[in-house]
C-alpha cells in the first residue's frame, strides 16, 4: 500500500519535472497567486484570484496573453492601492507576474524568466543585506534578541536554543503589550532574557548576514566559480534552515519559484530539489512547530 | 533611435528589475526621511529592525481653555478613522496626515450627537491637540525596551 502510494507520486512528480520548464513555473506562480494569504478575507485580492483559479483551471488560459495582461494590471492596481500596507514578497509576487507577462510575450520565455529571477534574487539579497547593515539596530544583535522575546512565530526557537520558559515569554508579551496599551512612552521596560539568547541572538544576526551576503554574489557575479557554481544548495539552505523558524510560506515559494526559473537544463538535480522544497512547504515549514507544540505544550 | 528588437530585449531584461531598484530606493529614502516602517514599501527592510508599524504608537495630546495638558488614549480616538487611514498614519506618519489626524480629532468635538458614548473619551473643550508618532527601540544589552518619537508634533488650533 505505502509502495503503491509512493511509486505514485514519484510518478507525479516526473510527470510536472517532464512538462515544459515555463508552463510548471507559471503553474507555480498562479498556485501562489490564487493562495497567499487566503487565510485573510480581503475582498481586493478576490479578482487576481479568480483570474489565477480560472488560468490554472483551465489549460488554454495559462498562457493567454490577455488574462495575463489583467492579472498584471489586477497585481499592480493593488501594489499601488496598498503599498504601506503590502510586504516584501507582496512585491516580489508582483515583479514576478510581470516577468511572466513579459515571458509570455518572447519566443524564449525560459531565458526571460532565468535571467530576471537570477537578477531578482539577487536584488533582494542584496537589499535586504543593506537594510541589516543601515537599520542601527541589527549589527549588535538587538532586532534579533527582541524578536526571539516577543515574537510569538520564534517562541520554538527561543525555548530550545535559548533556553528560554514558554512562560518567561509570554509574560515579554504581556509587559510589551501593556506598555503599548497604556501608551507609556516615557518608560524603559525590562524585558526577561538569558545569557545564551542574548549571545545567540549576536551569533544568528551575523548567520543571516553572512548567507544574505554570500547569496548575493553568488547570484549576482560569475565569479568566484565555486561559488556560482553552489548558489542553488545555499538558496535552498538558506529556504530550509530560515523559514521553520519565521513561517512566511509566500515568501519561500516565491524563493523556490525564482530559483526554479534560473536553473539551467544541466541543473536537474538543484531544479528537482527546488521543487521538492516548494511542493513540501505546507510538510517542513508547518511540522517542527506543530511536533513543538505537540510535545512541550 | 533604438530599433524594435533592441527595445523589446532591453524591455525583457531590465524593466522589472530597474523597477525593483526604484521602488526600494524610494522606500529606503522615505524611511530615512519621513519615516516609513522599513516593514512596508517593498524595500527589504522587514527582519532589520523592530520598528514594525504596528508596534508604533500615536500619540494624542490635548490643550484645554485654561492651557493645562490632557493625555487622550489614542484608542478612544480610532472610531473617527477607518483601519486603513491608522495603518497609514502610524507606517507613513506623513506631517499633512498628522495635521489632518489632529484637525478630525478637534473638530469631532463640535459634532456630539453621533457616537455619544465614545466621544466621552475626547476631553471637552479643546483648544489645541498634538499628534506624534514614536516608534520602539529595543537595547539587547541592558534587554530593555522604550518608545521614542518619531515624527515631529502636529497641532491643529481652534
Amino acid at each position: 500500500m505505502i509502495r503503491k502510494v509512493l511509486d505514485s507520486c514519484r510518478q507525479a512528480f516526473v510527470k510536472l519535472i517532464q512538462q515544459p520548464r515555463y508552463l510548471l513555473i507559471v503553474r507555480l506562480t498562479l498556485l501562489l497567486v490564487l493562495l497567499h494569504g487566503i487565510d485573510e478575507i480581503q475582498l481586493p485580492r478576490l479578482p487576481e484570484r479568480i483570474l489565477s483559479g480560472l488560468m490554472l483551471l483551465f489549460p488554454r488560459l495559462l498562457t493567454q496573453k490577455l488574462m495575463w495582461i489583467v492579472l498584471c494590471a489586477v497585481l499592480v492596481v493593488n501594489n499601488i492601492r496598498f503599498w504601506f500596507l503590502y510586504v516584501n514578497h507582496e512585491y516580489l509576487i508582483t515583479y514576478w507576474c510581470l516577468v511572466c507577462l513579459l515571458a509570455i510575450y518572447s519566443p524564449q520565455p525560459e531565458k526571460v524568466m532565468s535571467w530576471n529571477a537570477k537578477l531578482l534574487l539577487s536584488l533582494c539579497f542584496f537589499f535586504s543585506t543593506v537594510w541589516k547593515f543601515i537599520s542601527g539596530e541589527y549589527l549588535d544583535g538587538s532586532f534579533l534578541h527582541a524578536t526571539f522575546l516577543l515574537d510569538n512565530r520564534l517562541e520554538m526557537g527561543s525555548f530550545l536554543l535559548g533556553g528560554l520558559d514558554l512562560e518567561v515569554l509570554q509574560s515579554n508579551r504581556e509587559a510589551f503589550a501593556a506598555m503599548q496599551a497604556n501608551g507609556f512612552t516615557n518608560e524603559q521596560v525590562k524585558l526577561i532574557t538569558s545569557p545564551l539568547m542574548s549571545s545567540l541572538s549576536i551569533v544568528f544576526s551575523y548567520w543571516t548576514l553572512l548567507i544574505e551576503g554570500v547569496i548575493t554574489v553568488a547570484f549576482l557575479s560569475p565569479i568566484p566559480t565555486w561559488l556560482d557554481q553552489n548558489r542553488n544548495w545555499l538558496l535552498i539552505l538558506f529556504i530550509v534552515t530560515t523559514y521553520p523558524l519565521i513561517p512566511v510560506y509566500s515568501f519561500a515559494a516565491m524563493l523556490c519559484i525564482l530559483g526554479l526559473a534560473q536553473c539551467s537544463m544541466n541543473q536537474q538535480e538543484q531544479f528537482a530539489t527546488y521543487l521538492m522544497v516548494c511542493l513540501l512547504i505546507p510538510l517542513w515549514m508547518t511540522l517542527p512547530q506543530a511536533i513543538f507544540n505537540l510535545i512541550v505544550r | 533611435m533604438l530599433n524594435k528588437s533592441l527595445t523589446v530585449s532591453l524591455l525583457q531584461k531590465w524593466a522589472v528589475p530597474f523597477l525593483l531598484i526604484v521602488v526600494t530606493l524610494r522606500q529606503m529614502v522615505l524611511a530615512y526621511t519621513v519615516g516609513l516602517s522599513p516593514w512596508h514599501g517593498g524595500g527589504w527592510g522587514m527582519f532589520s529592525s523592530v520598528d514594525r508599524d504596528e508596534r508604533r504608537l500615536i500619540l494624542v495630546e490635548g490643550t484645554d481653555t485654561q492651557g493645562k495638558l490632557i493625555r487622550i488614549n489614542s484608542t478612544s480616538v480610532n472610531y473617527l478613522f477607518s483601519d486603513r487611514d491608522l495603518i497609514l498614519i502610524r507606517t507613513f506618519p506623513r506631517k499633512e496626515l498628522l495635521q489632518k489626524f489632529a484637525q478630525k480629532v478637534l473638530d469631532s468635538q463640535s459634532n456630539v450627537s453621533e457616537n455619544q458614548g465614545l466621544k466621552q473619551a475626547i476631553p471637552a473643550n479643546l483648544q489645541k491637540v498634538k499628534v506624534q508618532v514614536w516608534r520602539l527601540h529595543h537595547n539587547r544589552e541592558t534587554s530593555s525596551i522604550r518608545y521614542e518619537a518619531l515624527s515631529p508634533g502636529v497641532e491643529a488650533t481652534r
